[in-house]
């Protein structure tokens, strides 16, 4: 499962006007690979990862996810994202909405497109059936039940929040809630489409110290349960711990990519070995 | 000098036994359906021109439709409303030789109307609303209209409902203009009254009453309605 490349990223470019942030970027990542991304602040590391789900459009270059080419403008992109969750750095839930609306959220819109879609089918279907006679007939897709859904999506939710002990939170909404919390609901919100990767947009950094461990710790668990994650962070030990593969980024190109043994213990270029003097 | 018990007289003999309450109850409905509907339509054009209006894409469709948007909304801010209401009654509709109802032309000028100021109120409570709603919005796979309709204007529409209730009240009373267009509103029907006496004073003071009450109770039920939305926040 390991040799799997799932993601393929090929000369990524990206510039904001005049400036370019990414200037050629090549990485690939295998099925359940953990890579840390760190590197010193506006190097691109946040703009390399918000690239991989098209929050920002690459300016040049192709990134291939299950064979598919994100770069490529006629590929939906919305379809792609459901297979791609993604960690804020200020957590973004939705405030409107309680913590159990937010996590079936992507669920049940996904599984409304699909009914939208399949109606249109049986509706194609009824009429070539009904005017063309001679042909075989054709056969009409199954409808999910909206209710069924719902049900099946509240029991995802729910078995989720019971794994990270926020079950009595269900119904109460993102204001209710600390940081850590909030960040941990984030990444079960993530997680309730089932991704086939979850990248991390530096999910510890707006927390208070003593609620990083919670969110960590979740992500570690995450982590051993084979989820492909890519995590732009400042957690020296986490990248050290948990990830499979650390990546130095600096002005916009991979400096120096390893495992993290060769990474923190034997760093080659002077600008990672400046970095991590500041850093640990 | 006014001789109040004879004004009043006056007043009580047309507004009851002159049967002028007819007109008045007629005016209250005309100018219910005016000033509801406009708000609706125009919260609906409103939300249309913000959201073409917050569009990034520099597309050439996108530009086109920003370019219609932006004369629509000089044309309408930039125009009084009196003088939109005359246009299409008497010079758009009868050149075209469309008959329709009155009251429904105002509808439709007052949500016009109403829509080009709404499109600025509501641009600036998307824009109020933290752009990572939008983004968390489109990683769990949904689009930049299901974000938009589900996340993003629930909240813009949290914070500006205080400026739409204000927009309401001005809707509420600028009805008063489409007397213009022959259409029977609170401020025709006691004018009548005020022209058929010759005695001014009372109808008219009447008349400011009456629109206080009503605006009045509006503000009440929007600081309710305010509450309430409040809700999912301490």
């Amino acid at each position: 499962m390991k040799d799997e490349v799932l993601l393929k990223i090929e000369h990524l470019q990206k510039n904001f006007g005049r400036q370019e942030v990414l200037k050629d970027v090549n990485l690939d990542v295998m099925q359940g690979d953990v890579i840390a991304v760190i590197g010193p602040s506006g190097c691109g590391k946040s703009t390399f990862l918000r690239c991989l789900n098209c929050l920002e459009d690459p300016t040049g270059g192709s990134i291939y996810f299950d064979g598919v080419d994100l770069c490529d403008l006629r590929v939906d992109i919305n379809e792609h994202r459901r297979n791609m969750g993604m960690v804020f750095q200020s957590f973004n839930l939705f405030n409107n909405k309680t913590i159990l609306d937010n996590i079936t959220l992507g669920y049940l819109y996904a599984e409304q497109k699909k009914r939208q879609k399949a109606k249109r089918a049986n509706f194609k279907a009824k009429l070539h059936n009904f005017f063309v006679r001679k042909k075989p007939k054709k056969e009409l897709v199954p409808v999910s039940d909206r209710k069924e859904v719902k049900a099946k999506a509240n029991e995802i939710a729910m078995g989720l929040l019971k794994r990270i002990g926020l079950e009595d939170k269900a119904k109460a909404f993102p204001s209710t809630l600390s940081g850590g919390q909030k960040q941990r609901i984030a990444i079960i919100r993530a997680m309730a489409m089932s991704p086939k990767v979850i990248l991390f947009d530096e999910p510890t950094s707006a927390l208070d110290p003593e609620m990083v461990g919670e969110v960590l710790s979740l992500m570690k668990e995450l982590a051993s349960s084979g989820m492909t994650m890519i995590v732009v962070t400042h957690e020296m030990g986490f990248a050290k711990e948990v990830a499979n593969k650390v990546i130095f980024f600096n002005d916009g190109v991979i400096e120096e990519q390893g495992s993290p043994k060769e990474v923190f213990s034997d760093p080659k270029s002077p600008r990672l070995r400046d970095f991590l003097s500041k850093v640990l | 000098m006014l001789d109040f018990p004879v004004a009043w007289q006056l007043f009580w003999n047309k507004f009851i036994e002159g049967q002028g309450y007819k007109n008045f109850l007629i005016g209250l409905e005309n100018t219910a359906i005016i000033a509801v509907f406009g708000l609706i339509i125009g919260f609906l054009i409103g939300c249309m021109l913000a959201i073409v209006n917050i569009l990034r894409s520099r597309s050439i469709p996108v530009l086109i439709l920003k370019g219609i948007v932006n004369v629509y909304i000089t044309l309408f801010r930039g125009t009084p409303m009196v003088v939109q209401l005359l246009l299409l009654h008497y010079a758009v509709f009868s050149l075209l030789s469309i008959n329709i109802d009155s009251v429904a032309e105002a509808v439709i000028i007052f949500g016009m109307n109403s829509g080009a100021y709404m499109a600025e109120i509501i641009r600036s409570g998307i824009n109020a609303v933290d752009e990572g709603q939008m983004e968390a919005g489109r990683c769990v796979g949904m689009s930049f209209g299901a974000t938009m309709v589900r996340i993003v204007l629930p909240q813009a529409i949290k914070n500006i409902l205080p400026t739409i209730g204000n927009e309401f009240i001005s809707l509420i009373k600028e009805t008063s203009v489409v007397s213009f267009i022959a259409v029977m509103d609170i401020t025709k029907s006691f004018q009548t009254i005020a022209n058929s006496t010759y005695e001014y004073f009372i109808p008219y003071i009447m008349l400011a009453l009456v629109y206080l009450v009503i605006v009045l109770l509006f503000t009440v039920l929007l600081k309710n309605l305010e509450k309430r939305m409040k809700k999912n926040e301490r």
